[in-house]
C-alpha cells in the first residue's frame, strides 16, 4: 500500500472530516463570508468572535470556509482570514489546542498554497481549483479521469510546497507550517503588524481598506451591484508571456524592435528613442520607476564626466551557461566585452579549451569571469586559472535556493565536452553549493579558489531579499572582493514559473541594504559592489549607482541585441532565432554581432554620463552611494503610487563620506604564510622551471587548508595539463586541513599519513591524492573515519585512494576521478556523471542519489546495498563483465599499492572469492548511452562521430 | 546589552546569521583535570578560521567555554574574595553581565539579590571575575560588560543538582524580566560559562580562571562564532546554558511562535506554580540558537531529560525511514504530534555538568568528527587534528551521523552510542500502544452517505470571476498540473510590474515572496534527498509536551493521509 501524505485535501476528504465521529476531535465550520458593505475590519473581528465560540464550544478543528460567495457575500481574502486567525490563537495561547482547515475557491497556485501553510493552516481544500478541473474535463481540454486529474493537481501542489520549503532549508511541512518564511512586498505596516505579525515590510504599500476595495471591486465584476448582467470570460493577465492590453511588460514590441535597430545600425538617437519607452512616466513597472534625480542647481559639463572607454570597464554580460545559450550566442558576448575591457561571465558549463587562448582571427573569446556554481561543471584547475574574476554564484535571480536540471536531449555531444560528462545523459546542478552550508564554508570556498589562482578577484553572487545586506557583511569578512546582489527579475533557461515569480526581490532593496550594511559594519570599503536584473538604460544604471553599485551587469539586453525577441521558449530548445538552442539548424540562424553588444553597452555608458553631468558627478566612484542625489518623482507621492514608501531606500541612515571600494583594503588572505608558499614553492621551484621531477615531506595541521592548491596553480600555468602522474610528490604527515589537495592538476601528487577534513580532493583536476593512518595507529584501518563530508566534490579527472572511511556525500558531483575508499556515509555518489568509485566497506543511505553517470562498485558483504540505494536513476548488478573485472581488480590493486590498505590487499588477493559480492552501480541512461557509442565505433566511426551518432539516435 | 541592536534604515537586527566552529574534550570517567581546560581551549585557537573577525581584524565574533564549576578553583578563590561557599555543589555559580556604569550596575545586584531572597535562596556573595581588558579590540572594549560572579547557598531542603538548578533557573528568569542591560551568561550549581567577543586565542588570555592550575573540570565544550554582521554583542557568544550549536534553526519563527502557544497547554509537576516567572519560553530577541537553548532549559527545568529534550525537538528522519524499528519510530511519531522539529543544519553539543551529549542534524549538513582515546577521553570538534595526540592512544576515529546522537554520562562514566540511547527513550513508555488508541487516520474514517457539493456552470463562472481567476492560471497553472503532477516551467526573467505597481487586480498572495537559504544556511534537494522530508501534518489539539501519558482527549491528532492512492 502506498499512503500519500497530504494537506492539500479532496472535496470528499473534507467532507470525512466535517462528518467524523471520533471521540476526541470536532470539527466546526466558521464562514469567512460576509456582507458585502460590510468593513473588512469588522468581518475579522467577527470572525474572532466566532472561532473563539466553537472553541469554547469543544470545536478542536476550525474549517474557514468561503463557500457561500453570492451577490450579497464577499469572501474574506483567504491568505488573510487564514493569517489573522493563526495571530489570534497565537495571541490568545490556542494555536496548539487547535487545527485550521481551510475551505476556499480562492487559492489555484502553488505559490498560494505556500502562503497559507506558512502563515498557519494546516490542511486546505481548493474546492474551485478542483471544480475548474472538473470543467476541463467536461469541455474536453483535458482528457483524464477526474479523480486522477485532482490528486495529480494536488500531488503537484504539495511537491511544490516541498520545493519552497526546501529552498530554506525545510524539510518537513510540519515545521514548514506556520514558520511565516515570507517577506512582504507593498503592504502597510497597519496591515503586517495585526494580521501577519513579524513578517518583514519595507516598504509600506495598501491598507485593509484598499484590500477590501479590491475584493469589492473583483466582486462587482462577477455580480452586479445592480444586477446587470457581466461578462464573464475570464481576464488574460499576461504575466508571465506578454498579451497584448493585459500586464505591461518592459520588453514589448517596440523596445525590442528600437533596441535592436539601434545596436544594429549604432544610432545612438534610435536607442534614445528605446531608452524614452522604457523610462514612460506614468507608466511605472518597478521600484527605480518611483524614483527621480535630485538634480543640483547646477551640474557639469559632460566632457568632464569619466570616458565612455572607462565607464564600459565596469559593465559585464551575465552569466549564461555555454548549453543553455549557443556557442555562437556566448561567443560573440565574450568576444564583445574583451573589446571593451568589460568582463562576460562563462555562466555554469564550463568553456571550450580553444577558448583560452586568442583565436587565430585574433579574437579574445576567453570569459574574463568564470562561475562556479553549485554543479561544478568544468571547473577545472585550467578554467580556474583562466579567470580575471572567479565568481561563486549562490543563487540566481528566476529561482533562487533551487538547483537545475539539464535533461539529456539538450546534451549535445559538444556541451558534454566542455562539461565533462557523457551526451545525452542528464546533468542536475544541486540546490546547495555542498561545500557551503554555512558562512564559514564559504569562507572556506573563497580561500580555495583564491589559492586555485591568487591573481583572480572573487566574487560572491547572492539575490536580493530581506537580509541580504547582513549575508553581505559576513560574505566580505569571509574575503570575497566582488558581492554581486541580483535582481529577482533577472533571466533564467528554465525554471518553474512559481519560481520566477514569487522568489526574491528587486535589486533596488537588495542594493540599498547591502550597501548600507556594510557602511554600518566598516566594510564597505573592502569591496565592489555590482548589481543586475533587468537594467535597461542609462538611467536604471545611475539610479542604480546612486544607490551603492560600481559595478552593472546585463543580460536579457544584450540577448536582445543579438536576436532574442523574448519567446520565452529557451527551455524548449527551439529558439527561432539560434541564441537559446544547441540545435544546429536553429544556431544557423543566429545573425548577432560582437558589434551590436559592443554598441549597447556604450550607448548605455554615454547614456550615464548625460545623468552624471546633470548630477555633477565625473566620476562613477563620485556617484556610487549618493542617495542624497535621488527622491521620490514628484508624480508618485501621493494616489495609487504614494503608497509606496521609499525612504528606506532613499534615506541611507549611514551616508556621511563618499565611500567606495579602495584596492588598498582589499582582504589579505595571508598566502605568504601558506605550507605551498614557504615550503612547496620555494623548494620546488628550480625543479618546476627545469620540468624535472622532484619529491619533498612536510609536517602539516588542520590550520593547513587548500593545501597543494598554490603549488597545483603554479603547475597549471606551467604545464596545462602536459604532465605525467607523480611528477611532483609531497609527502605530508598530521592532519590536513579542509579542503586537502583541492583542485590539483595532472602531475602532483599529495600522499598524507594521519587524517583529514572535510572538502578533500575538491575539484580535483587530475592530481593524484593518497590518505592512510599514521603507522603507530592501533585501530582498524577500515572502521576509522579518515577523511571529512563532501569529499571529492566536483572532482574532474584524478586519483584518490583512501585508506579509511569517509563521511557524508563522498565523490559528490564526481564527472571523472578515480577513487578508491573503504566505507563512507550518506548520500554517497549523489549527482555523479562520470569517473569511478570503489568502496571496499559499507556505505551510508541514499547511494547514488541523482547519479547521471559513472560507475561505482561497492562490496556488498552482507547484501545490503539495496536498503540504501537510490534507486530511481541506477540499476545495482553483479560484476560480470570481464573488463569490468579487469578494471576493478587493477583499480584495488593500485589502492593496495598507494596506501598499504589491510582491506584492499585481503581483497585482492582472494579476489575470486570477494568477486561475487561486489555490486556494480550504473546509471541507466548512461549504461545505453556508452553501449550506443561503443557499437558505433565498432562501425568504424570515430570516437567524436561516435558520440554524435550515439546522441542523434537516442535522443533526436 | 546590544548598543547597536536597532533598525536603521534596510537593515534589522533580526537578518542576523552566524555559524561556527565547534569542540568539546570530556573525560569519560568524570575525571577533573585542568588539562581538559586548556585541551578545549587549545582547540577553539585551532578553529581561527572558522570564526569572523570585524572590519579592522582586532575584535572576533566571539568565542567562549562551557565548564563544569570547579570547586577546587572556586573554593581557593572565594576564600580570596572572603566568601563561604560550603561544600561542592552546595552553591550555584552566577556569570553576570552588568552595565559598567557603576550606579547601574549596583541598582542591578541589589535586584538580583533581592529576587534571590524571595526566591528562598540566600545570597553568597559577589565575586569581581579577574580579566585582561587590554589585550581586546576596541569594538568589544566599547560594548564590554562588567563582568561579576554571584554565588548562592543551596537551601537545605532542596536536592543537589537538577533540583537546586531548576531554583536557580526561576531566580534567573525573573532577574532576567526586570533588569535591562543585563545578561547572565549562567547560573547553575553545575555549569558555568566564560564567552565574550573575542579572537580564538584572547579566551584564555582574558579570564585568568582559565588560566589557573586548579580549574579543573571533566567537560569542557568551546565555540567559535562566525557572524554576518560585527554588530557588537558580548552576549551572543556561545555556549548558551546548555549548547553550542553550529548551524542555523532555519524554521525558528514558527518554533518559537508554537512555543509560546504551548504555553497554556504546558503545566509540569515540578514548576506548575512558577510557571508565571519563566514564561515566556522563548526570548524572542535572542539568535535561534539561544531560542533553541530557552526551549531545552525550559523543557529540561521542567523534568524532561536532556537527552529526550533534544531528541525530540531535533528529531532524525524517522517517517520514511523502513529501516527504523517500530518502538523508535512509535516514540518518534507520539512526540511529533506535540513538537514540530526545529529544522535546519545543526551540530549541537549539550551538558548540564554531568552528561554531554552531541547531536547532528537529519541531514548531516554540519561536520562533527571524534576520537575516543585508551584513557577514556571524548574529543570532538568540527575539525580532526585541532588537538595533536599521539596516534598511539587513539582508540577510535569516528564522526557523528545524521540525525544521530551520542552520550558521555561522567557519573556512570560511560560512553552510550545512538542506538542504545534511543532504545532506552523508546522504550520508556507503551508509545505504539498509546498512539494506537488515540491517532486517528484520515484514511480510516468513512466517507459520509452525502452527495458532494457541486456547482453548476453559471456558478462556477460567477465564482472564478469573483475568485479573480485568469485565463492563463487555468491553462498554464491549473490544466499542466492535473495533466503532469508538476508545475510548468517557463523561461527568461519578469518584467511585469511588482503587485503594488501594478494596475492590474492582484490576489494578495502576490504581495508575499518566498524567502530561500543562500550562504548561511543551504537549500535541500526535496527529489534526491526524499529520505529527509516529511509531509505529515496533524490535526485537533496538540497534548502536554511535559506530561507523557496516554492522553485520550488532549492528545488527539488526527493524521491526514490521502486516501486517494492506495495500490
Amino acid at each position: 500500500m502506498l499512503q500519500i501524505n497530504n494537506p492539500i485535501l479532496t472535496t470528499t476528504d473534507l467532507m470525512k472530516i466535517k462528518s467524523m465521529k471520533v471521540p476526541g476531535l470536532k470539527a466546526e465550520t466558521v464562514p469567512i463570508i460576509y456582507y458585502k458593505n460590510t468593513s473588512l475590519e469588522k468581518a475579522i473581528e467577527h470572525l474572532f468572535v466566532e472561532v473563539d465560540r466553537v472553541n469554547r464550544e469543544g470545536a478542536n478543528i476550525i474549517i474557514l470556509s468561503d463557500r457561500g460567495v453570492d451577490e450579497n457575500h464577499v469572501a474574506i481574502p483567504s491568505l488573510l482570514a487564514v493569517a489573522a486567525v493563526q495571530r489570534h490563537l497565537v495571541q490568545t495561547k490556542k494555536r496548539t489546542s487547535l487545527s485550521v482547515i481551510l475551505e476556499s475557491g480562492e487559492p489555484r497556485e502553488v505559490h498560494h498554497f505556500a502562503t497559507l501553510l506558512g502563515y498557519g493552516a494546516s490542511a486546505i481544500n481548493p474546492y474551485l481549483a478542483q471544480e475548474t478541473i472538473a470543467e476541463l474535463i467536461e469541455k474536453g481540454q483535458l482528457k483524464k479521469d477526474v479523480h486522477a486529474a485532482v490528486d495529480a493537481y494536488n500531488e503537484a501542489v504539495i511537491n511544490g510546497i516541498i520545493k519552497i520549503a526546501s529552498k530554506m532549508g525545510i524539510s518537513t511541512v510540519q515545521s514548514y507550517q506556520g514558520a511565516k518564511i515570507f517577506e512582504a512586498i507593498g503592504i502597510s505596516t497597519d496591515v503586517i503588524d495585526k494580521y501577519f505579525t513579524g513578517t518583514i515590510s519595507r516598504i509600506g504599500g495598501i491598507t485593509l481598506k484598499d484590500i477590501e476595495e479590491q475584493v469589492d471591486m473583483q466582486h462587482s465584476q462577477a455580480f452586479d451591484p445592480l444586477d446587470l448582467d457581466v461578462d464573464e470570460t475570464l481576464d488574460s493577465r499576461g504575466q508571465h508571456k506578454m498579451r497584448s492590453g493585459a500586464e505591461e511588460h518592459l520588453y514589448n514590441p517596440a523596445t525590442i524592435h528600437l533596441l535592436q535597430l539601434s545596436t544594429r545600425t549604432g544610432d545612438y538617437n534610435t536607442f534614445k528613442e528605446y531608452t524614452s519607452l522604457v523610462n514612460e512616466e506614468d507608466n511605472i513597472r518597478n521600484l527605480r520607476g518611483l524614483i527621480d534625480f535630485n538634480y543640483p542647481k547646477k551640474g557639469i559639463s559632460i566632457d568632464e564626466v569619466e570616458s565612455v572607454d572607462s565607464i564600459v570597464k565596469r559593465f559585464k554580460t551575465g552569466a549564461m551557461s555555454y548549453g543553455s545559450i549557443s556557442k555562437e550566442a556566448h561567443e560573440t558576448m565574450a568576444i564583445a566585452m574583451n573589446m571593451l575591457h568589460g568582463k562576460s561571465n562563462s555562466g555554469e558549463g564550463g568553456e571550450e579549451d580553444e577558448r583560452y587562448e586568442i583565436g587565430p582571427d585574433g579574437l579574445n573569446r576567453c570569459s574574463a569571469i568564470k562561475q562556479v556554481a553549485s554543479g561544478r561543471f568544468g571547473v577545472t584547475s585550467k578554467y580556474l586559472v583562466s579567470a580575471k574574476e572567479i565568481q561563486i554564484k549562490m543563487a540566481q535571480g528566476a529561482k533562487p535556493g533551487e538547483g537545475g536540471h539539464l535533461p539529456g536531449k539538450k546534451v549535445y555531444p559538444w556541451i558534454a565536452k566542455t562539461r565533462l560528462s557523457t551526451p545525452g545523459v542528464a546533468l542536475i546542478s544541486p540546490p546547495p553549493h555542498h561545500d557551503i552550508y554555512s558562512i564559514e564554508d564559504l569562507a572556506e570556498l573563497i580561500y580555495d579558489l583564491k589559492n586555485a589562482n591568487k591573481d583572480a578577484r572573487i566574487s560572491v553572487k547572492l539575490v536580493s531579499e530581506a537580509g541580504v545586506g547582513t549575508i553581505a557583511s559576513g560574505v566580505a569578512k569571509a574575503g570575497a572582493q566582488v558581492i554581486l546582489i541580483s535582481g529577482y527579475d533577472g533571466g533564467t533557461g528554465a525554471a518553474p514559473k512559481s519560481s520566477i515569480h514569487n522568489a526574491g526581490l528587486p535589486w533596488e532593496l537588495g542594493l540599498a541594504e547591502a550597501h548600507q550594511t556594510l557602511m554600518m559594519n566598516g566594510l564597505r570599503n573592502k569591496v565592489v559592489i555590482e548589481t543586475d536584473g533587468k537594467l535597461m538604460s542609462g538611467r536604471d544604471v545611475a539610479i542604480a549607482c546612486a544607490l551603492g553599485a560600481e559595478e552593472f551587469g546585463f543580460a536579457t539586453a544584450p540577448l536582445v541585441t543579438m536576436g532574442c525577441v523574448m519567446m520565452r521558449v529557451c527551455n524548449l530548445d527551439t529558439c527561432p532565432v539560434g541564441v537559446a538552442t544547441q540545435n544546429p539548424e536553429l544556431r544557423k540562424r543566429f545573425s548577432g554581432k560582437p558589434e551590436y553588444v559592443v554598441n549597447f553597452m556604450r550607448f548605455i555608458a554615454e547614456e550615464l554620463r548625460e545623468y552624471m553631468a546633470q548630477l555633477g558627478c565625473k566620476t562613477v566612484d563620485e556617484l556610487c552611494g549618493r542617495t542624497d542625489l535621488l527622491k521620490v518623482k514628484d508624480n508618485c507621492k501621493n494616489g495609487a503610487y504614494g503608497k509606496v514608501d521609499m525612504s528606506a531606500v532613499l534615506n541611507n541612515p549611514f551616508e556621511g563620506e563618499k565611500i567606495s571600494y579602495e584596492n588598498k583594503n582589499v582582504y589579505n588572505f595571508e598566502l605568504e604564510k601558506t605550507v605551498d608558499e614557504k615550503i612547496l614553492l620555494k623548494k620546488l621551484s628550480s625543479a618546476i622551471k627545469a620540468g624535472k621531477p622532484s619529491e619533498l615531506t612536510v609536517d602539516i595541521s588542520n590550520t593547513d587548508r587548500s593545501l597543494g592548491t598554490l603549488l597545483g596553480a603554479e603547475l597549471t600555468r606551467h604545464f596545462g595539463e602536459s604532465l605525467e602522474e607523480d611528477t611532483y610528490r609531497v609527502n605530508c604527515h598530521g592532519a590536513g586541513g579542509q579542503s586537502f589537495g583541492a583542485f590539483i592538476p595532472k602531475g602532483l601528487t599529495l600522499e598524507l599519513e594521519g587524517d583529514s577534513n572535510d572538502y578533500f580532493g575538491k575539484g580535483l583536476s587530475g592530481g593524484k591524492l593518497i590518505v592512510y593512518p599514521s603507522k603507530e595507529a592501533t585501530y582498524k584501518q577500515d572502521e576509522n573515519i579518515i577523511i571529512g563530508n563532501v569529499a571529492l566534490y566536483g572532482a574532474t579527472s584524478g586519483k584518490a585512494f583512501i585508506n579509511g572511511v569517509a563521511g557524508e556525500r563522498f565523490a559528490v558531483r564526481n564527472s571523472g576521478a578515480t577513487a578508491v575508499v573503504e566505507g563512507c556515509g550518506d548520500h554517497g555518489c549523489e549527482y555523479m556523471t562520470g569517473g569511478c568509485v570503489v568502496v571496499l566497506g559499507t556505505t551510508g543511505k541514499n547511494f547514488a542519489a541523482g547519479m547521471s553517470g559513472g560507475i561505482a562498485y561497492v562490496l556488498d558483504e552482507d547484501a545490503t546495498l539495496y536498503k540504501r540505494l537510490n534507486k530511481s536513476m541506477v540499476s545495482l548488478e553483479t560484476v560480470t563483465d570481464k573488463y569490468d573485472v579487469l578494471e576493478l581488480k587493477e583499480i584495488i590493486k593500485e589502492h593496495v599499492k598507494a596506501t598499504g590498505s589491510v582491506k584492499g590487499k585481503e581483497v585482492y588477493e582472494n579476489f575470486s572469492e570477494y568477486l561475487p559480492k561486489f555490486k556494480r552501480i550504473v546509471p541507466f541512461d548512461y549504461k545505453k548511452m556508452m553501449q550506443t557509442i561503443v557499437q558505433m565505433e565498432e562501425k568504424g566511426l570515430s570516437s567524436e562521430q561516435a558520440q554524435i551518432e550515439a546522441f542523434n539516435l537516442l535522443c533526436r | 546589552m546590544d548598543n547597536d541592536n536597532q533598525q536603521m534604515g534596510l537593515y534589522d537586527p533580526s537578518f542576523e546569521h552566524d555559524n561556527c566552529g565547534i569542540g568539546a574534550v570530556v573525560s569519560i570517567k568524570g575525571i577533573k583535570t585542568h588539562q581538559t581546560v586548556s585541551d578545549a581551549l587549545k582547540i577553539v585557537e585551532n578553529l581561527e578560521h572558522r570564526a569572523g573577525k570585524d572590519a579592522a581584524g582586532e575584535t572576533g565574533d566571539g568565542v567562549g567555554i562551557l565548564l563544569q564549576i570547579s570547586h577546587k578553583f572556586f573554593k581557593k578563590a572565594c576564600k580570596a574574595s572572603g566568601i563561604a561557599i560550603g561544600d561542592e555543589r552546595e552553591y550555584g555559580v552566577g556569570m553576570f553581565f552588568l552595565p559598567q556604569d557603576e550606579l547601574k550596575r549596583k541598582q542591578a545586584m541589589k535586584m538580583f539579590e533581592i529576587i534571590a531572597a524571595k526566591e528562598g535562596l540566600e545570597f553568597l556573595g559577589w565575586r569581581e571575575v579577574p580579566t585582561k581588558a587590554e589585550i581586546l579590540g576596541k569594538l568589544a572594549v566599547e560594548c564590554m560588560p562588567h563582568i561579576m560572579q554571584g554565588f548562592i547557598k543551596k537551601p537545605a531542603d532542596c536536592n543537589k543538582g537538577l533540583d537546586f538548578d531548576r531554583k536557580l533557573y526561576v531566580a534567573r528568569r525573573v532577574f532576567e524580566q526586570t533588569a535591562e542591560d543585563t545578561y547572565v551568561a549562567s547560573l547553575s550549581s553545575r555549569t558555568i560559562v566564560y564567552k565574550g567577543m573575542f579572537l580564538v586565542d584572547q579566551l584564555r588570555l582574558f579570564f585568568e580562571d582559565l588560566q589557573d592550575e586548579d580549574y579543573e573540570s571533566a567537560i569542557a565544550t568551546v565555540h567559535s562564532r562566525f557572524s554576518t554582521n560585527t554588530n557588537p554583542s558580548w552576549e551572543r557568544a556561545h555556549p548558551n546554558r546548555f549548547i553550542v550549536h553550529n548551524g542555523e534553526i532555519n524554521t525558528i519563527k514558527g518554533n518559537a511562535d508554537k512555543m509560546l502557544s504551548r504555553e497554556e497547554t504546558m503545566v509540569s509537576q515540578v514548576l506548575e506554580s512558577e510557571m508565571t516567572k519563566i514564561t515566556p519560553v522563548c526570548n524572542q530577541a535572542g539568535s535561534d540558537s539561544a531560542m533553541l537553548d530557552n526551549a531545552l532549559e525550559f523543557l529540561v527545568m521542567n523534568g524532561m531529560p536532556l537527552p529526550l529534550a533534544v531528541m525530540i525537538t531535533i528529531p532524525e528522519p524517522w517517517v520514511k525511514n523502513k529501516s527504523m524499528e517500530q518502538a523508535r519510530r512509535d516514540f518518534y511519531q507520539y512526540y511529533s504530534t506535540m513538537m514540530e522539529p526545529w529544522d535546519g543544519p545543526a551540530s549541537i553539543l549539550f551538558s548540564d555538568g554531568d552528561i554531554m551529549g552531541a547531536v547532528l542534524d537529519r541531514n548531516g549538513l554540519r561536520p562533527s568528527r571524534y576520537y575516543i582515546t585508551n584513557d577514556d577521553y571524548l574529543i570532538l570538534s568540527s575539525e580532526v587534528g585541532v588537538l595533536p595526540i599521539e596516534e598511539s592512544r587513539i582508540k577510535a576515529k569516528d564522526r557523528l551521523k545524521p540525525g544521530k546522537m551520542l552520550l558521555v554520562d561522567t557519573v556512570e562514566g560511560r560512553l552510550i552510542a545512538d542506538d542504545e540511547l534511543k532504545a532506552t527513550f523508546a522504550a520508556r513508555k507503551p508509545y505504539g500502544q498509546w498512539l494506537d488508541a488515540n491517532l486517528a487516520h484520515l484514511s480510516e474514517i468513512k466517507i459520509p452517505n452525502e452527495s458532494v457539493p457541486v456547482y453548476t456552470q453559471p456558478e462556477r463562472d460567477k465564482l472564478q470571476k469573483a475568485f479573480g481567476y485568469s485565463y492563463e492560471e487555468i491553462k498554464e497553472s491549473i490544466l499542466p498540473m492535473a495533466l503532469n503532477g508538476g508545475e510548468n516551467t517557463g523561461a527568461m526573467g519578469i518584467d511585469v510590474p511588482l503587485a503594488v505597481l501594478s494596475k492590474h487586480h492582484q490576489p494578495l498572495f502576490n504581495y508575499f515572496k518566498q524567502l530561500f537559504a543562500q550562504v548561511t544556511n543551504p537549500p535541500i534537494d526535496s527529489i534526491r534527498e526524499e529520505i529527509v522530508t516529511a509531509t505529515t501534518i496533524y490535526l485537533g489539539t496538540a497534548g502536554n509536551v511535559l506530561e507523557e501519558k496516554k492522553k485520550t482527549v488532549i492528545c488527539f491528532r488526527l493524521i491526514i493521509l490521502s486516501l486517494l492512492l492506495q495500490i
